[in-house]
């Protein structure tokens, strides 16, 4: 247990390096960031495209540690046409994909955009997405206004957390 | 992530009662050949229909497949054959499906055909599908809703075994295995 916590405390401390928890308010000091941090976003990562795929969606938590509930109102990214917020509404098995006006940051809370829910939505990709790239992508929140974030490609058939602990050990 | 369903009456078959299958399939694989599902008869199958545009599902669906795959001894996995079956095949030329299913393993084969081939392959194993938010201004880009379960055949040509929508790597591997590993 102890491992996976420190794993985590790790990657978390990485994000921050990497600009994925942005001061949104108001200006602060960098010491005093992870306190007052209102909106952070961990571990984004997006899938790598298949050749001619022009969809592809990306994957993070966010978390909220302001005092007033917030809503993701929106993203934009330059790699797709149209960026979108989507989920995924399983109907007796039936997985339909649809677009979302908002997505609800509740005050305190922490919110997965996970693979089969709710996740950014990219429409009509200039380039495919390959494993090991980054780009930006810009979150907008209705009362913690826009964030950057770097968005990292992993495998096609990543699923996100759960890869990087090893679940994957071939058993022969 | 554990979330485990099954839809249809399909379902209830379960692995003690291998369900015999009503129609069948004619399709044209990666390679261009002509196949249907009589002549994969005598070796197991395991069997998912997508399309090769799903941003998340399908990903989803064969990234567990593809783990499960790799959690197969070498003798087991010579005994099954996994197949990604399109489910939109307007969009999924031959070329374009084997590049799809070699990204996610080499064992991979990805069949499509004319529509009308693939809906009755759909129909043989009760998957839903139906385009969904067709953009108005340019009618090649859409959604496609459907069903998510995997299908694992016997080499009689039955039904043993339907995994709903992302099931646990260890316990696709432990069922597989089950009967894989039988002589
Ligand atoms: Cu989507």
């Amino acid at each position: 247990m102890k491992k996976i916590q420190l794993f985590s405390t790790l990657a978390f401390v990485a994000i921050l390096g990497l600009s994925g928890c942005q001061s949104t308010g108001h200006k602060m000091a960098d010491s005093e960031m992870s306190h007052t941090q209102k909106i952070m976003v961990q571990k984004p990562w997006a899938r790598a495209s298949a050749g001619m795929a022009k969809a592809g969606a990306a994957f993070m938590t966010i978390s909220n540690h302001s005092m007033h509930d917030d809503k993701l109102i929106g993203a934009s990214a330059n790699i797709s046409e149209h960026t979108e917020l989507h989920t995924h509404l399983m109907d007796n098995g039936v997985m339909r994909m649809r677009q979302v006006e908002h997505i609800d940051i509740p005050k305190g809370e922490l919110v997965a955009l996970k693979p089969g829910g709710l996740h950014i939505m990219f429409i009509n990709l200039k380039n495919s997405l390959n494993k090991g790239d980054k780009f930006p992508v810009t979150l907008e929140f209705q009362k913690a206004g826009k964030v950057e974030i770097q968005v990292e490609v992993y495998a096609a058939g990543a699923m996100g957390g759960k890869h990087s602990m090893g679940s994957t050990h071939k058993m022969h | 992530m554990a979330c485990f369903t099954v839809n249809s009456a399909m379902a209830n078959a379960g692995s003690k009662h291998p369900m015999p299958i009503k129609g069948g399939f004619s399709l044209v694989d990666e390679t261009g050949k002509n196949v249907t599902l009589k002549g994969y008869r005598g070796q197991y199958l395991l069997i998912y229909f997508g399309y090769t545009y799903c941003p998340d599902i399908c990903p989803t669906s064969l990234g567990i497949i593809s783990q499960a795959l790799d959690g197969l001894t070498k003798k087991s996995l010579d005994k099954l054959l996994p197949l990604f079956i399109s489910i939109d095949p307007e969009r999924d030329t031959v070329e374009y499906i084997k590049e799809y299913t070699d990204m996610f393993h080499p064992r991979l084969v990805g069949l499509t055909g004319t529509v009308a081939q693939a809906s009755r392959a759909a129909k043989t194993f009760g998957v839903y599908f139906a385009k969904a938010e067709i953009n108005p201004e340019d009618s090649t880009d859409y959604s496609v809703d459907h069903s998510s379960n995997t299908f694992f055949i016997d080499p009689k040509g039955r039904i043993i075994e339907i995994f709903g929508h992302a099931p646990q790597v260890e316990n696709v591997i432990k069922i597989l295995e089950q009967h894989l590993s039988k002589q």
